[in-house]
């Protein structure tokens, strides 16, 4: 039977797990959490708790105010337990930042998410959809050789042996995805990427892994 | 005409440096609760607005809670506007409850709208790095199919059987689809009661706001 990983978002309020820790099945629980909460008690009742039932909590330290480091950690986190069987998130505690990373991670990773609280709620998450899914090889090939201001010809020198027609496919895809943005300069258009893709290597890079 | 959309909590800090932040902005559309710290934000936020000659469109939700409500709302809004031929700036998500931001995050994902967020403590927006997503275009035109029937009958308990004559396949065809489905996790299978043989196929909540 493969590992069912839980991950949750953790603020101050223990009792948030508790009802992710009771709805939820999982066999191994991850905590996403500002750094000072290694500190609290609710944190060391949680990791007590979870010992009594046989398990260990895995605690990924993170500054909750900082949405780059909460996506990026969360991400990996994800990907990590993706790696050795399933991953189900739970947003409930913690930060909105810290809550909102873990829900763009979850969308884009394809990941069971729900909010515990009071009551349950399923987040519509569609299992197994992954953002990279949404990229072909030649999205890929032209993020990754990408630079502001390219135009269609400058793309094509850079990239030679993709033809005209894959090549204006492919700006056409990534620009429905909103990764970038052509702005007519000149009488030419030119490609610039979109304020929340301002590092599209990046973004190439977590295609390819 | 150029809109900005953003949800507000208690705190109008969380929504004003979206509105500075944004050229052009003709209107600013915002969901709110009736709680009174949120009523204040609100009056702060149609303030700053009016003072700059910007038309503030305020709309009350009645729970801050109902994920599936407040995501049909802004996804609905956004088509209407969308429709008048409304530029839709992008969608600050900061302000309101965790579930009111992660609807319009949601909603802002499939609508390919971008999305800011006011940081708490620097007041500056970011943009956040979503991408389009298009759940449909994952699924096979029958799998649509079948999913659009179960969410209009929702309230129904329909086996497989029943949802296999419903939409017009064969019993072993619904299985495959079904099962497909249910690996995605937009729909559980549940023993019938008094016949355990037969099996529920019902939809989970909120499907529909992927399906279009």
């Amino acid at each position: 039977m493969s590992v069912r990983t839980l991950i949750c978002t953790f603020g101050f309020n223990e009792k948030k797990i508790f009802a992710a820790m009771r709805s939820i099945r999982y066999n191994r629980l991850v905590l996403v959490a500002g750094k000072d909460v290694l500190e609290l008690k609710e944190y060391k009742l949680m990791v007590a708790l979870e010992g009594k039932g046989g398990g260990t909590v895995e605690t990924v330290t993170v500054d909750p105010f900082d949405f780059a480091e909460c996506y990026n950690r969360m991400n990996g986190a994800i990907r990590k337990h993706m790696a050795g069987g399933e991953v189900v998130l739970n947003i409930s505690g913690g930060t909105k930042i810290l809550a909102d990373a873990a829900i763009l991670a979850a969308f884009q990773n394809g990941v069971e998410a729900y909010h515990c609280d009071e009551t349950t709620i399923k987040l519509p998450v569609m299992r197994g959809v992954r953002f990279e899914d949404a990229f072909s090889e030649d999205d890929v090939r032209i993020m990754k050789k990408f630079e502001e201001g390219d135009t269609v010809k400058s793309l094509a020198i850079k990239l030679s042996g993709v033809s005209d027609a894959s090549l204006r496919k492919s700006l056409k895809n990534l620009e429905k995805l909103g990764v970038i943005v052509p702005v007519l300069e000149k009488g030419e258009a030119r490609y610039h990427s979109t304020p929340g893709h301002r590092n599209i290597a990046v973004l190439a890079e977590r295609c390819t892994r | 005409m150029t809109v900005l959309f953003g949800t507000l909590g208690f705190r109008s800090e969380a929504l004003l440096p979206a509105i500075k932040a944004t050229s052009d902005v003709e209107k600013v559309v915002f969901y709110h609760d009736n709680h009174d710290s949120s009523l204040k934000a609100k009056s702060e936020v149609c303030s700053y607005c009016e003072t700059l000659g910007i038309k503030a469109v305020p709309i009350p939700v009645d729970d801050a809670f109902d994920f599936l409500q407040l995501a049909k709302e802004m996804k609905q809004d956004i088509r209407r506007y969308r429709k008048e031929g409304t530029e839709i700036a992008c969608f600050n998500i900061a302000g309101g409850t965790k579930l009111m931001s992660s609807a319009a995050l949601l909603i802002s994902i499939l609508e390919g709208i971008p999305a800011t967020y006011v940081h708490d403590r620097t007041l500056q927006p970011f943009h956040l790095p979503l991408l389009r997503i298009k759940y449909s275009a994952t699924l096979t035109t029958k799998q649509r199919e079948i999913l659009r029937y179960l969410i209009d009958h929702k309230d129904s308990e329909l086996t497989e059987r029943e949802l296999a004559e419903a939409v017009g396949v064969k019993k072993a065809t619904i299985n495959h689809h079904v099962s497909r489905l249910v690996e995605k996790g937009v729909v559980t299978l549940t023993a019938k009661k008094g016949d355990r043989r037969a099996k529920v196929v019902k939809v989970e909540p909120a499907v529909e706001l992927l399906l279009e």
